[in-house]
């Protein structure tokens, strides 16, 4: 999958499923500004993460049929930073999605 | 109560598939029975048990051809890997016996003058339901404590249901206690479902019916408890948390009928208890016969039904000394009342906050269009437990409407650690064998 088949395809219908079920998530526009865990003014903290990541492995096995499996190390990995972005966070699950 | 005084009786004792046994009847076919279990040389048998009259019999009979017996129901004994695992695990020789199994019966009723005795002094084995994901244990009890205790605490009902699986330390209560006070005992034969159970307690007006707080829920929710069951003058209910919104439900229902919040383990047998009626909840032990004390948040108990061991594990000891039995059971106390709120295994840590499956899911039926929750939790590396929301929901709610009402429930009254991480919908509840909820994903 290309960087915008994973925007499209995987993280806005998780961001919506996110709006829809997580209480304490509230991303009304995406975009690239989106600071989702680890940095200043991130949406999400370390009770909540949890539940998103699980929506992502949730979608990424719904569209592509792939399990992949986010762990613990790569949310904290502050090279890759993953979830600081949402440029990071496609470049990640493309990673992860060729490696499934 | 001696099995010689059911030879003249011939009021009811069980009623199956429309047909009458009469306490005469359950003597002479213990009789026939007797030779068998008498000759073999093991020590104990391992009987595939269910609420019919041909096990009972066969259960008896062992009893009282003074061997210990450990019940197996119907599914375990087609598993020939659990039942070799079991007969390692008591330590004993064993021996088998399926319901169909052909029996050396005696053609003319054997009358053995000690029957009495040796039933007395019997032995029987429970295993534990296991339903905190944890192994089995395998715990041995005296018959003869049951019935110092239903002689001390008295008659409290003249029919009751068979509804516990009959190799359940509730399933051989009920057996032995309908037993000892010669009364009735009504078997839907291992059959659960909420229209086959009501349809049973309804047609031959049973008047105690003892359950889990789950299938109260499951009856509830199915329409089959309404004022036709008016017959039932008292419903107990235990052996896991009970959801307060059932029991409110319960009473609007059949306001009329007592509710009885029971408390029993395997290895304590069943204890005597008094409800909150405000709360039915809440309960407390009856002192007079079982004393309780909280100690660090644990439940201590006295029991007269008390196990004599566990076969197959250390018993954990209660900080209060040998006579008292640590339930390791949290609970609380409140206006003189006890809150049982789990076992401590249960326990859901999310990143060092901690509560239980109840609590959740108390505040989550109060979402519009629920009808039953479970909460269910696995180990997580990140946070300590993921939890997992089962929701049933009503027939007529909109999924959609449901999703935004438990968005905004969950953000305006449960705090951010308790959110679960994951929501399902189901159309039915997933139960352990025992009509309890499973726990564990």
């Amino acid at each position: 999958m290309n960087e915008t088949e994973i925007r499209n395809k995987i993280l806005s219908p998780a961001i919506e499923r996110a709006n829809e079920t997580m209480p304490s998530f509230f991303l009304e526009h995406p975009d690239d500004s989106v600071v989702f865990y680890g940095r200043p003014k991130a949406i999400l903290d370390s009770l909540n993460l949890v539940s998103f990541v699980f929506i992502l492995e949730e979608i990424v096995e719904e569209v592509t049929g792939l399990k992949i499996k986010i762990t613990t190390q790569d949310v904290l990995d502050t090279e890759k930073a993953p979830f600081a972005s949402m440029n990071n966070l496609v470049a990640f699950l493309q990673t992860k999605m060729a490696g499934a | 109560m001696i099995p010689e005084n059911w030879k003249s009786n011939k009021s009811v004792f069980l009623i199956e598939n429309d047909h009458d046994y009469s306490y005469h009847d359950l003597y002479i076919s213990l009789c026939s029975f007797f030779p068998h279990f008498k000759q073999s040389t093991a020590i104990c048998f391992i009987l595939e048990s269910n609420n019919s009259f041909l096990s009972y019999s066969r259960f008896l009979a062992a009893l009282a051809a003074g061997k210990t017996v450990l019940l197996a129901s119907p599914a375990q004994f087609k598993d020939n890997a659990y039942l070799e695992l079991l007969a390692k695990e008591t330590g004993f020789e064993c021996a088998f016996l399926s319901l169909n199994a052909p029996l050396s019966l005696s053609s003319k009723a054997e009358e053995n003058k000690n029957i009495s005795e040796t039933f007395l002094k019997s032995r029987f084995i429970v295993r534990t339901s296991g339903s905190s994901g944890m192994m089995f244990k395998l715990i041995e009890h005296s018959t003869e404590n049951f019935f110092s205790k239903y002689e001390k605490v008295g008659p409290h009902f003249e029919k009751t249901y068979a509804f516990s699986p009959a190799e359940s330390i509730a399933g051989i209560e009920t057996l032995l206690e309908v037993l000892f006070h010669q009364k009735s005992l009504v078997t839907g034969l291992d059959l659960y479902d909420p229209v086959h159970v009501c349809s049973l307690l309804k047609k031959y007006k049973v008047d105690y019916f003892q359950t889990t707080p789950t299938f109260l829920s499951m009856m509830i929710i199915s329409k089959q408890l309404s004022s036709e069951l008016n017959g039932l003058q008292k419903i107990a209910y235990g052996s896991e948390p009970s959801l307060l919104s059932a029991l409110n439900e319960f009473k609007k229902i059949l306001p009329d009928t007592e509710l009885m919040h029971t408390y029993g383990m395997s290895e304590i047998g069943i204890l005597k208890t008094l409800t909150d009626i405000e709360d039915p909840t809440r309960f407390v032990p009856d002192e007079h016969y079982n004393p309780f004390k909280i100690v660090e948040g644990l439940l201590q108990v006295q029991s007269l039904t008390r196990m004599n061991r566990y076969l197959n594990a250390v018993e954990l000891p209660s900080p209060l000394g040998k006579d008292w039995f640590n339930t390791n059971d949290r609970a609380v106390l409140e206006k003189g009342y006890l809150k049982v709120i789990g076992r401590s295994e249960d326990l859901i840590n999310i990143g060092g906050r901690k509560f239980y499956p109840i609590e959740l899911e108390n505040l989550l039926m109060n979402i519009s269009g629920v009808q039953d929750v479970t909460i269910l939790s696995e180990k997580n590396e990140m946070i300590g437990s993921v939890i997992t929301a089962v929701f049933v929901l009503n027939r007529e709610t909109d999924e959609a409407e449901f999703r935004k009402n438990y968005k905004s429930y969950c953000r305006d009254h449960i705090v951010s650690y308790m959110h679960p991480h994951k929501i399902r919908l189901e159309k039915d509840l997933t139960l352990a064998p025992r009509m309890k909820k499973m726990r564990k994903s």
